[in-house]
């Protein structure tokens, strides 16, 4: 009886609503998605017979399907009239967030772009920070974002979210290192400072490697004119240097006034020595207990000069070092040991010597010496 | 013979260095090295007597003597 009485309710019920509105407005979907109780998207007659047959039923909390469409805590006639008139409506889906880009929690640009899947075009989409533009299942949203942490809030008509991201301030060029239109060599290396951190750098020439604010950027070189240019996510900068071969030579001594091992060397002038190219350093006369003479030494291109100073004569027939260490323009360096023996202070005049003297000017000589033994009458 | 001494000085002054001392006036080393007349020579080399003689020479003999004593071969 039961089953013949529902049954002529629902045609009933069908019939009065097949002039029904196949409209459906936002404000009333919660209705329709429990008009559609076999949520199969349709409301039809199955949903009548789904409510008819569980007339007089008791409900269980989170019944599925809920044959109570109107919630009033009983399936009856009023649920199979709420039904009736949506007959033949269609409910459209919850609309559900699938996927964001890029990852929650990770760096973001200033102008950069975050974009929502969800598994059916989501409606009424509205977003704390920047601009949605919505594209069937996508929902992209733009900046300009404020650098900083950025909590962005979607909300849709189906539901909200939040992501949290980090937004990177651009990072402008400052300087570099060797300064722009200067020459490196062939295995110099640049480093970039920026006034925060760059991302996405790319480089001309040699390999760029970033750490904080700054890039250096590493050869070789090849010799000649170099435009660097470099390339990152927030500009784009371009250098200029003149690249020349790396020099790996030392210096080496190819000439002067004196040389190791001479004797005889003159100890009353200005003693210098050559080097293969310009040098820079430290070179200092020291005797051979290894005390500074104190002479001036000086620089001039390639060569060192030791001048001598006045009351700090250097003794005849005695040995002295020069001793020290020069560098070239590119720091290679040459120590510098050179012992030398000044010459005797002999001219050739005969050389008057007493008791007291004797055991020094002549035993003590090292070379051959005549002594007169005379006599003034 | 001061003459004689200078020029042979002057001459080989790049081979051997020649120093003089007056016997009247020092006495010590006149006596250590046992003058008994003058002019004596006598040669050192490495702090030790090479040779000595004693007499005025010519300037040629005396080179040659000093020469001879330190075995140096003028045409070398």
């Amino acid at each position: 009886m039961k089953t013949l009485t529902c049954s002529l309710l629902i045609l009933s019920l069908a019939l009065l609503a097949s002039t029904a509105s196949y409209a459906q407005a936002e404000t009333d979907i919660e209705i329709l998605r429990a008009a559609d109780v076999n949520a199969d998207g349709v409301i039809n007659v199955l949903d009548l017979v789904l409510i008819a047959s569980h007339f007089g039923d008791p409900l269980v909390d989170a019944q599925t399907p809920n044959p109570d469409v109107n919630g009033d805590g009983s399936v009856n006639v009023l649920d199979l009239v709420l039904v009736a008139n949506r007959l033949g409506e269609t409910v459209r889906p919850p609309v559900a967030f699938v996927t964001v880009a890029p990852d929650i929690g990770s760096e973001l640009d200033i102008d950069g772009t975050i974009t929502l899947t969800f598994d059916n075009p989501p409606t009424d989409v509205t977003v704390s920070t920047g601009v949605a533009m919505t594209d069937g299942n996508s929902v992209t949203i733009t900046g300009p974002f404020t650098p900083g942490d950025l909590e962005l809030t979607v909300t849709w008509g189906d539901g909200t979210e939040t992501f949290s991201y980090t937004v990177r301030p651009p990072a402008a060029f400052v300087s570099a290192a060797p300064e722009n239109d200067v020459e490196i060599t062939t295995e110099d290396s640049i480093t970039l400072t920026f006034d925060n951190p760059p991302t996405d750098v790319t480089v001309s020439t040699g390999v760029a490697m970033t750490d904080g604010n700054s890039v250096k950027i590493t050869g070789p070189f090849t010799p000649g004119a170099l435009e660097l240019t470099i390339t990152w996510a927030d500009g784009t900068e371009t250098l200029s240097y003149t690249v020349i071969e790396l020099d790996t030579e030392a210096p080496s001594i190819t000439g002067g006034t004196v040389s190791d091992g001479d004797t005889d060397v003159d100890a009353s002038t200005t003693i210098e020595i050559e080097f293969s190219e310009d040098v820079r350093g430290l070179v200092t006369l020291r005797t051979e207990s290894d005390d500074n003479v104190g002479w001036i030494t000086t620089f001039e291109g390639n060569r060192v000069m030791l001048t001598p100073v006045a009351g700090k004569e250097l003794a005849p027939e005695t040995p002295y070092v020069i001793t020290g260490k020069v560098r070239d323009a590119a720091n290679n360096g040459t120590e510098i040991n050179i012992t030398f023996t000044t010459a005797s202070a002999y001219d050739g005049i005969p050389i008057e010597v007493t008791d007291a003297n004797f055991d020094t000017v002549v035993l003590g000589s090292k070379v051959p010496i005549v002594v007169e033994f005379y006599t003034d009458w | 013979m001061k003459p004689v001494v200078t020029a042979v000085a002057l001459e080989y002054r790049d081979t051997f260095t020649f120093a003089k001392l007056d016997v009247n006036t020092q006495p010590q080393k006149t006596g250590e090295y046992n003058i008994r007349g003058t002019p004596t020579y006598i040669v050192f080399r490495d702090g030790e007597i090479a040779g000595a003689f004693v007499g005025t020479l010519p300037i040629t003999a005396l080179a040659e003597r000093i020469l001879g004593i330190l075995e140096i071969d003028e045409t070398e």
